[in-house]
């Protein structure tokens, strides 16, 4: 039996680079799907993925996107499904996520909000918020914690600093060439830098996100453990000499 | 592992004792080498003036020191101290080691000293500082095994700090002086706001020094001190630029210095406190913020207690802080060993160590919750043992306890969220477990887990004994009275308000004790406690729950 290989894609975290590789591997369709709107006009539903044939669903090797949540294995009874999951940084993942926004704003000719503007349009800790929806966990104060338990038990958590670590592996699994493309958008093109991320503004984001950076910090250890299970070795590379004497 | 590591020595025209400390020094360097695991090398380099020349064949000689703090500035009393960064510079070429340690040439190691640090590395500890003991203040007729074996005294300085080589790439440079006031401050302060994971072992008895002198709050050196003052104030301003005021300003002791860049003057020098040491076992002076926890059984008064705390100057105390490792979590601890999801329940850890990162320097974290016992104490023992944590055992007349559970139908069947947090006697992990058979009706769960949170906080205790384990009563802390003597036993200050914090309800939880709609007298619970007692009056485990609330005199 083939694996099913979830990939939940937590906005701004490397999905697209991910999804970039397979659309450039593999027969977007028959061989993976994309649920995400972006680039075929309408998301992918529940219902479509129920309506695809036996056979169509036994040949997927990998689901993906920002609408996949966990039901959908629901409709793939006889795959061993692999979930995985990427975060980032909270603090650099909000201002990418600005960054993102504002250049897709100017470039269709409307005016650039402020970053404040853009906050206060941003849930507070927007991974934890986006995981819990993925999850389908139900609301409560202890959001954060149903998360957890359930990235524990995910077959690869990750984080977007690692993603050319751990994407080679994730893509051996998939048949496919395991090199790491360079990072890409769904935009196809290069993203303006609207804002850029200085200590004082990271630590004021860091404060408004304290869930996000928990979670965050727990996926640390939780690709930790990843990499340890999949035997994924981190290579040094080289190392500048280094001295602190007087110059 | 390779672990390269640099001590600043001294040669024939330094002062005899410290030439003695330096002869120490080596010889427990030279055991500790003979103990080091075959996966571990260890490169010693000592880093000396050229004209300071060192007897000893199997270190790396570094006579690379050029300059020394006279080269810097001018001072009442010349004394050729080296620069700290140019002793780091005896490390060379970062891709030859793994791991740098710095020690000052009187700080003598223990035989596993270089294993224990080849395990903190390897426990993901990318920065580190090991606070030494002090031992014997004499050196005479005692040799290097005695010294060694004494339990001495704890000393809050910074004089042994290892980092990564990944670390080391990123420091900045900083010209202070060896041997005076905020040297290791220089050092220190980067490998916090470097390492994600810095770790101060204030507790271990790795490293020790023979005697106390504290030359450096001899007040001769006051032009020295001024002089070291104004590199860390550069080194401060560098250090905000890159990480930012808030950060930076979270360090122990930067006070001094942001306040120099603020107004634009000197930093104060006023003259260096000698702290009294106390003897034990505990660290003191930790640079880490405290712990607080509470064990308690739930509708005990945790929230009331949490509310409490918050009003004590410099706590941050929450109720249940997120992760609350509830749900999935409390299914695992009832179902299978702890062991099983040890590793996995560490993210309440790490979620610890964030949340402490962003306090201010020496402020207390306080976290009420009644998981703790459950779900994550045995994971903060283990990765907080190096600092203070307190317990706050938290009772209330179990009466009245299984009254609130009732009439909020807790362990009860219809479909509300208890199971999420509350660990039934019948489970199979159950600290005091019942047969599904004998369970006769919701007492008998509820007592039950009563006994279970009971006979937890005792194994937990019995495991932690350097945990500060603080006994009280919801009862006692109602009152203004105790309230304050529970702030004076856990050294906080209280608020100024305490009359008005104790006197407001917090939790009653009328509300859903309304929507349940399951009144119970007092006197039926008492008959229904005094029943399961009965029961189970044969059972060792239950006798911590009985000699704690005092029903053995009842």
């Amino acid at each position: 039996m083939k694996h099913l290989y979830y990939l939940y894609h937590v906005p701004k975290t490397g999905g697209q680079t991910i999804r970039d590789h397979l659309d450039a591997n593999l027969v977007r369709g028959r061989d993976f799907l994309h649920l995400g709107r972006w680039d075929q006009g309408r998301e992918l539903t529940f219902d479509d993925v129920e309506a695809l044939t036996a056979e169509q669903r036994g040949a997927l090797r990998s689901i993906g996107g920002h609408p996949l949540t966990r039901p959908y294995k629901e409709l793939f009874p006889d795959r061993v499904v692999r979930e995985v999951v990427f975060v980032r940084e909270p603090a650099s993942r909000i201002v990418s996520h600005y960054n993102f926004n504002a250049t897709m704003t100017a470039r269709r000719g409307n005016p650039v909000p402020s970053f404040d503007e853009f906050r206060a349009g941003q849930p507070p800790n927007p991974m934890t918020k986006f995981l819990k929806k993925t999850f389908e966990i139900p609301s409560g104060p202890s959001v954060l914690s149903e998360v957890l338990a359930v990235l524990a038990d995910l077959w690869m958590v990750g984080t977007t600093e690692s993603l050319d670590l751990l994407a080679p592996t994730l893509f051996e699994r998939l048949g496919i060439g395991s090199s790491v493309p360079s990072r890409s958008n769904v935009s196809g093109g290069m993203i303006d830098r609207h804002l850029a991320l200085t200590p004082d503004l990271a630590d004021e984001l860091r404060d408004e996100a304290a869930l996000d950076l928990m979670l965050y910090e727990a996926c640390r250890r939780f690709e930790r453990s990843t990499m340890e299970r999949l035997s994924i070795v981190a290579e040094r590379g080289p190392r500048r000499p280094i001295g602190f004497a007087p110059t | 592992m390779r672990i390269r590591h640099v001590i600043p020595t001294v040669g024939p025209s330094a002062p005899a004792e410290l030439v003695e400390a330096q002869e120490t020094t080596l010889r427990s360097i030279e055991r500790a080498l003979r103990c080091v695991d075959s996966g571990i090398e260890v490169d010693v380099r000592a880093v000396r003036f050229p004209d300071e020349p060192l007897d000893c064949d199997w270190v790396t000689d570094c006579p690379v020191l050029e300059r020394s703090v006279l080269d810097m500035a001018e001072f009442d009393v010349p004394r050729r101290l080296p620069l700290l960064w140019d002793v780091l510079a005896g490390l060379g070429d970062s891709s030859e080691y793994d791991l740098a340690v710095y020690t000052n040439v009187d700080i003598s190691v223990q035989p596993m000293f270089y294993e224990l640090l080849a395990e903190i590395v390897e426990d993901g500890h990318e920065a580190f500082s090991i606070t030494r003991r002090t031992v014997q203040p004499r050196f005479r007729g005692s040799s290097l095994a005695r010294l060694s074996a004494t339990g001495g005294t704890v000393h809050p300085g910074h004089d042994c700090l290892g980092f990564t080589n990944a670390i080391a790439e990123q420091l900045d440079p900083c010209d202070v002086s060896l041997g005076v006031r905020w040297v290791a401050r220089s050092l220190l302060w980067q490998l916090q706001l470097h390492s994600s994971n810095f770790r101060n072992f204030g507790d271990l008895h790795a490293t020790f020094h023979v005697g106390d002198d504290r030359a450096w709050t001899n007040q001769r050196l006051r032009d020295y001190e001024r002089y070291n003052g104004a590199q860390i104030k550069l080194l401060v301003e560098t250090l905000i630029e890159r990480f930012g005021p808030a950060r930076v300003g979270r360090l122990k002791g930067i006070e001094p210095f942001i306040h120099a860049i603020d107004s634009g003057s000197e930093v104060d020098v006023s003259p260096a406190r000698s702290v009294t040491v106390s003897y034990g076992t505990r660290a003191v002076g930790s640079m880490e913020p405290r712990l607080i926890f509470s064990a308690n059984s739930g509708r005990a008064g945790s929230n009331y207690l949490a509310a409490l705390l918050a009003g004590g100057r410099t706590v941050s105390s929450e109720h249940e802080r997120a992760p609350q490792m509830v749900g999935p979590w409390t299914r695992r601890i009832a179902y299978e060993p702890m062991s099983a999801s040890y590793e996995q329940r560490l993210v309440k850890a790490d979620a610890i160590r964030m949340e402490l990162s962003r306090l201010p320097a020496g402020w207390t974290y306080a976290d009420t919750s009644h998981m703790f016992v459950k779900t994550f104490a045995d994971v903060v023992f283990d990765e907080f043992q190096h600092e203070r944590i307190s317990v706050v055992v938290l009772r209330r007349d179990p009466v009245e306890t299984a009254r609130s559970f009732f009439q909020l139908d807790f362990m009860g069947p219809r479909p509300r969220a208890w199971y999420h947090w509350l660990i039934p006697p019948t489970a199979p992990q159950s600290a005091f477990p019942i047969d599904p058979g004998d369970i006769e009706d919701q007492f008998d769960l509820i007592f039950g887990y009563l006994v279970d949170i009971e006979n937890r906080t005792e194994r937990l205790r019995g495991l932690a004994p350097a945990v500060d384990w603080y006994d009280t009563t919801l009862a006692d802390i109602g009152t203004v009275e105790g309230a304050a003597a529970m702030f004076e036993r856990l050294k906080l200050t209280a608020p100024s308000d305490l009359e008005e914090v104790v006197s407001t309800p917090v939790n009653t939880r009328e509300r859903p004790k309304s929507v349940v709609d399951q009144p119970v007298p007092l006197s039926r619970v008492q008959e229904r406690l005094a029943e399961f007692l009965d029961r189970h009056a044969g059972r060792r485990d239950l006798e911590a729950f009985v000699q704690n609330h005092g029903l053995d005199q009842a």
